[in-house]
């Protein structure tokens, strides 16, 4: 209840915002920034990678989470290697490629639901630094949606 | 005259009537991004060696030592043996992860050795060095007497040259580092061949 009113107060500063320059445009990707933080919208989680080493792939299973009231349309899937646990380990595909998503597209989530998709695989190169041994790599989701046409 | 009044009033009616509802369209469908959802992948590491074991075999030092795996079922990839004389350190055996032994032919006679191992993964990562094995004495070279003559030294194995380990059964006497050391073997030394049992 909270997140939907911050969502509220997000939709309010948008139509302001929107308002003054003309109004958006459909599919236009709207990012909601209040004063409160961030930007929020649906999320995607995955699965746990662990005992990665020179050569392995791995699998990330994709979950999104649709935190609204009506459905959403997930059209974009992407992820990247922000940062790493290790000084010497740095966080590059040289150490440790995020490949891109495979799964169905787009792909509908119905309301305050969740639903599994796709996947990502993470591969560590056999030229991995020595640096990464037990290191923790951060991995970070980003994705657009739109809401399903009532 | 009228006709052209209704016409004018129709199309501005339509005209507005599609700028309003384009307005709507747009208004009717939003987009949004995805959380910034952070996700933690944790790499493996080398697992700690027990120390190497060292003995001779004849005059040449055997080493062995216990495998390690990343984890169940999945080994690592090869191992790194090396030999330590005071402060000095060479590479004494590089081997596949299946192999858990060497034969070090290239200890140098009447020094005494020890040797630490670890296992390799990939281009780059290494392990810790295990403990070091017992101190090894390689045998000084054997001194013989002919007669009257003058004695005559065997020399040792060429420090650089390694040796194939040979099946304790039936060693061939012609690979015997001790009595035929060949001039030219260091220069082959880089073709460093271990036999696995």
């Amino acid at each position: 209840m909270h997140r939907w009113r911050r969502l509220a107060a997000a939709v309010v500063i948008l139509g302001a915002t929107t308002l003054a320059s003309g109004g958006p445009a459909a599919g236009q990707v709207l990012v909601f920034t209040t004063a409160r933080g961030p930007t929020h919208g649906f999320t995607i989680s995955g699965t746990a990678v662990t005992g990665l080493y020179p050569g392995a792939t791995r699998r990330i299973d994709l979950t999104f989470s649709n935190p609204y009231l009506t459905p959403i349309r997930v059209r974009s899937v992407a992820g990247r290697l922000i940062s790493t646990s290790k000084r010497g380990c740095r966080s590059t595909p040289a150490n440790l490629e995020v490949r891109g998503y495979s799964g169905r597209l787009p792909a509908t989530v119905l309301p305050r639901s969740r639903q599994h998709a796709g996947h990502l695989d993470v591969h560590m190169p056999n030229s991995v630094s020595d640096a990464c041994q037990n290191a923790t790599f951060t991995v970070q989701f980003t994705g657009e949606a739109t809401e399903v046409g009532r | 005259m009228r006709r052209r009044a209704v016409a004018l009033v129709l199309g501005v009616g339509v005209t507005g009537a599609l700028a309003a509802g384009g307005g709507l369209a747009a208004w009717a469908n939003w987009s949004v991004g995805s959380s910034v959802t952070p996700f933690t992948a944790a790499s493996a590491r080398i697992p700690a060696m027990s120390p190497a074991r060292a003995e001779l075999d004849g005059d040449v030092p055997e080493i062995e030592w216990t495998g390690v795996q990343l984890s169940p079922g999945r080994p690592v990839g090869g191992y790194v043996v090396t030999r330590q004389h005071g402060a000095d350190r060479a590479v004494a055996c590089t081997v596949a992860a299946s192999v858990t032994d060497c034969r070090d032919s290239a200890a140098v006679a009447g020094s005494t050795v020890t040797y630490v191992v670890h296992a390799t993964v990939g281009a780059n990562w290494a392990g810790k060095d295990s403990g070091p094995s017992d101190p090894v004495r390689i045998p000084a070279p054997a001194t013989l007497t002919s007669g009257d003559k003058e004695p005559i030294a065997l020399p040792a194995p060429s420090p650089t040259a390694p040796e194939v380990k040979q099946p304790k059964e039936g060693p061939a006497p012609s690979e015997s580092a001790s009595s035929s050391p060949s001039p030219s073997a260091s220069s082959s030394a880089a073709d460093v061949s271990i036999q696995t049992d």
